[in-house]
């Protein structure tokens, strides 16, 4: 598949970037964390925060700018470079964090969370919980269906290669696909 | 009629954007007038919405589990300033080391500590060459590249003591103290070269560690050795504990 074989250099601009984001290519969350974390980390250290804080912190944001991506919220926001975005994106998250726990943080934090521009971050946090929520819900499937499904809607695998590789017929594929988001389904209802 | 998955697959094919023009428009006018459609798209999105989400939170984590090994390894570049901070920080050990334990302050395991000064490298043959390379790295305390490389050499050495020592010194600059005292553990104190070594290293990773109790265990087998090399050392330090 042309996508696994597309390599990091592939990932020069923001274009490219949001184009993988979109298509859920994981290299492209590879070449968002080399752009990034380390930088990321760096910061969370200077204000209070441990290493480990400094990946939950980033793996949140970076489901949350995914999924603004992914909903054409992000191209709203005209001329913010990605990097950037998700800089301020953990920046906010942290402060929020930390007024929330009542850590004691610098006035410095304080001043530089004045310039962030706190447009939309609110909707940031609201995506982040999101994700969480979906995700413990879907693993409340099968093991099967969590296959099927994540080939067909995550991977965007054919559903003729879905059945060769899950030894069903292409008829059952469909059938069974059919049944697991019917499972889903359920699962959102109760 | 249409069956229920002949439905899904119609909803399924609009949003892939997989209909032909007319089939399009025609979904989208049904969508205009009948509510029910327009819940069963929005249902269907939901659910692709799940999925994705989850297996998308699923990759990160593998992104960032691996990437983490890999800075672990080494293959991450390091920066100048960094290189520039380790070789000071390896002067100071050795400063300590010769001008004796301060007193007061910084932790035991930092009065005691100083890395390995490592093996000869001026005789090199073809075949270990790539260990001459790590060894130089090691020396300049570049540890992150030095242990890429030793680990890369263990895939096939994987019993030599000397890989499993300078291994663990590496892992003992990069602040991971609990793999170093692994390695060091699987160091037999019958090695003529590191046996000892290990054992006397292995206390103060656990010391770095604050795994005050099992470094104390460790530094008594050493002081019980009257011709242990360590054995004034282990001694001394076993006094401030």
């Amino acid at each position: 598949m042309a996508i696994l074989t597309m390599n990091r250099k592939a990932y020069r601009t923001d274009q490219d970037l949001i184009e993988g984001l979109k298509r859920n290519d994981s290299k492209a969350l590879d070449a968002l964390y080399q752009m990034s974390f380390g930088q990321v980390k760096q910061w969370m250290m200077q204000n209070n925060g441990s290493e480990q804080d400094a990946e939950d912190i980033f793996q949140d944001a970076v489901l949350a700018v995914w999924k603004n991506v992914k909903e054409g919220k992000y191209e709203k926001k005209n001329n913010v470079k990605l990097s950037t975005y998700l800089f301020q994106v953990c920046k906010f998250r942290w402060y929020e964090n930390l007024k929330s726990a009542r850590v004691k943080y610098n006035t410095k934090l304080d001043s530089e969370m004045d310039v962030i521009d706190t447009d939309g971050m609110n909707e940031i946090s609201e995506q982040s919980e999101r994700v969480k929520y979906l995700h413990q819900l879907f693993h409340q499937l099968g093991e099967k269906c969590k296959s099927i499904l994540q080939f067909y809607y995550y991977q965007k695998m054919p559903l003729a290669q879905i059945a060769e590789q899950m030894g069903y017929t292409a008829q059952s594929a469909k059938n069974e696909k059919y049944r697991c988001m019917q499972r889903l389904k359920k699962l959102h209802q109760n | 009629m249409k069956s229920e998955e002949d439905k899904m697959d119609q909803l399924d094919r609009y949003l892939e954007g997989n209909m032909t023009e007319a089939e399009k428009q025609l979904f989208e006018s049904r969508l205009e007038s009948d509510s029910e459609l327009r819940d069963a798209l929005k249902d269907h999105k939901l659910l692709i919405e799940t999925i994705e989400s989850a297996a998308m939170k699923d990759t990160l984590s593998q992104v960032m589990a691996q990437q983490r090994d890999k800075g672990k390894a080494g293959v991450r570049s390091i920066n100048r300033t960094w290189i520039a901070v380790a070789a000071s920080v390896v002067i100071l050990f050795g400063a300590f080391f010769f001008l004796g334990p301060f007193s007061g302050g910084g932790n035991l395991y930092e009065e005691y500590y100083q890395p390995d000064p490592g093996l000869p490298t001026t005789m090199s043959t073809e075949s270990n060459l790539r260990f001459t390379e790590a060894m130089v790295q090691y020396k300049q305390g570049e540890y992150r590249s030095a242990l890429a490389e030793f680990d890369q050499l263990m895939n096939d050495n994987p019993a030599s003591d000397t890989l499993l020592f300078y291994r663990g010194i590496c892992h003992m600059e990069l602040d991971q103290p609990e793999v170093s005292a692994f390695l060091f553990n699987q160091i037999s104190t019958d090695s003529r070269l590191f046996g000892e070594k290990a054992q006397w290293y292995r206390a103060l990773a656990l010391l770095q560690d604050d795994n005050t109790a099992e470094a104390i265990a460790a530094l008594q087998v050493i002081s019980d050795q009257a011709d242990h090399r360590y054995h004034e050392q282990a001694n001394t330090l076993l006094e401030k504990l």
